[in-house]
């Protein structure tokens, strides 16, 4: 069942024989669900040692986490949208440490089935997803169907007919949002992955006059170079945009508001 | 149920997308329901307490303010009230160098004056009596010398006026 001959950067999968919609890559499903548990375990434990009076360190750090994403809707969407920083937190948190899942040596696991979640298009897509479904559910709730169907004329200074000669970049703009959202966050952690693949390859190099043990010290040096940079930097980085083009593209469904309420 | 194994490209989508999604639905339903509350809850409750904190450092130091500016206020009376008392001590200080000056210029003047109208009566009582004297002398002198009686009344007058003459003679002299 165990695909051994895999070739690089493609899932082994399962299906229950019903076509596209039932093949489950299942070295993703692995990976999510360590992902899933190390996020909520870490979100428990923190819940666990919350107190009223003088914060812990993790504690002071989450809600420094939480002040700043709370101003960061605040500014961006409205006073009111506060809903909206439980999602953007869980996507940060979840992101962070499926990213950071990539810190262990996860070679010793056979036929890479456990690789940071976030190197499947198929686990960003559907957080992509999820977070424009919400946006559209916010902007028609916020302006309205109609204030929500004239967004897509924007830019509202210009006159009617130019507006409406608009109406295709404007929802192609929104159509490629999820898939913007989830490329880049896939492109990143997958190349990064692909990284430590090909670095730590470097050890297998075989030199007859010195044997390969000092490929094998060069390798594991850069490798943990690369996996300081490219794990806890750009796994940081690709968590914190992932959240604040959610909160950026909640701001954007309000979009008209002020216009609508000029009419 | 019949399991196929096989293999997605890199970029392939296909089930997985759906477990995906509900897996983060039951995560972030598990966390928003367990867990941010929580946070929530403590994180407002300390910037409540902050934003408390600070209300009543503000009405502290407000207080401390007001209690500084009494403070002051009573220090610059007390000063006041002090300044006055060393003027008043000053003045009746001086008042009372002046009267006591004045009493003892007074006190000397007088006694200065007792001493002249002392001395002007001993002078006179002195006059007198060797007026007494001279007169008696003179008129038994003259009568041993002229070996007869003299009227002593009338000569007496006389002979006062002459010493008188010579007294005031003897005084503008």
């Amino acid at each position: 069942m165990i695909h051994a001959e895999a070739s690089f950067g493609t899932h082994p999968t399962v299906s229950l024989g019903c076509g596209t919609l039932c093949t489950f890559n299942y070295d993703t499903l692995i990976s999510t669900g360590i992902a899933v548990l190390a996020t909520l375990g870490i979100a428990f434990w923190i819940r666990s040692r919350l107190r009223t009076g003088a914060p812990g360190k993790v504690q002071a750090v989450f809600e420094w986490g939480y002040d700043l994403l709370r101003g960061l809707v605040k500014e961006n969407v409205s006073e009111d949208a506060l809903f909206i920083v439980p999602l953007a937190m869980t996507l940060f948190l979840y992101i962070l440490i499926a990213n950071y899942i990539e810190l262990l040596p996860l070679a010793i696991f056979p036929n890479d089935i456990v690789h940071g979640a976030n190197a499947d298009l198929n686990q960003t897509l559907a957080m992509g997803l999820l977070v424009i479904v919400v946006v559209q559910w916010y902007s028609i709730s916020v302006l309205g169907f109609r204030g929500y169907l004239r967004r897509f004329t924007k830019p509202f200074e210009l006159p009617l007919a130019a507006r409406i000669g608009y109406i295709p970049l404007n929802i192609l703009e929104e159509l490629v949002k999820p898939i913007t959202l989830s490329l880049r966050l896939f492109g990143n952690i997958f190349a990064g992955a692909v990284m430590i693949t090909l670095i730590a390859s470097i050890g297998l190099f075989y030199l007859p006059a010195v044997q390969n043990v000092p490929t094998i010290i060069v390798g594991s040096v850069l490798l943990a170079i690369w996996k300081a940079f490219d794990v806890l930097f750009i796994g940081f980085i690709q968590a914190f945009i992932f959240m604040l083009l959610t909160v950026i593209y909640f701001g954007m469904g309000r979009e008209g508001l002020e216009h609508e309420h000029a009419h | 149920m019949l399991f196929l194994a096989g293999e997605a490209g890199v970029i392939d989508i296909n089930g997985t997308v759906i477990v995906e999604l509900l897996t983060f639905l039951v995560m972030f339903g598990l966390l928003a329901r367990y867990v941010y509350p929580e946070i929530v809850k403590q994180a407002e409750a300390r910037q409540r307490t902050i934003a408390e904190q600070l209300a009543a450092a503000e009405k502290a130091r407000a207080e401390a303010d007001a209690h500084l500016k009494e403070a002051q206020a009573k220090l610059e009376d007390a000063r006041k009230t002090a300044q006055g008392v060393i003027d008043a001590a000053g003045k009746s200080a001086e008042q009372l160098r002046q009267e006591m000056r004045q009493k003892a210029e007074e006190e000397a003047r007088r006694i200065t004056e007792a001493s002249r109208k002392e001395i002007e009566a001993e002078r006179d009582r002195a006059i007198q009596s060797v007026r007494g004297e001279v007169a008696n002398l003179v008129v038994t002198a003259t009568e041993k010398v002229i070996g007869e009686t003299l009227d002593a009344n009338k000569h007496k007058q006389l002979i006062d006026k002459a010493i008188d003459q010579v007294g005031r003679d003897g005084g503008t002299g």
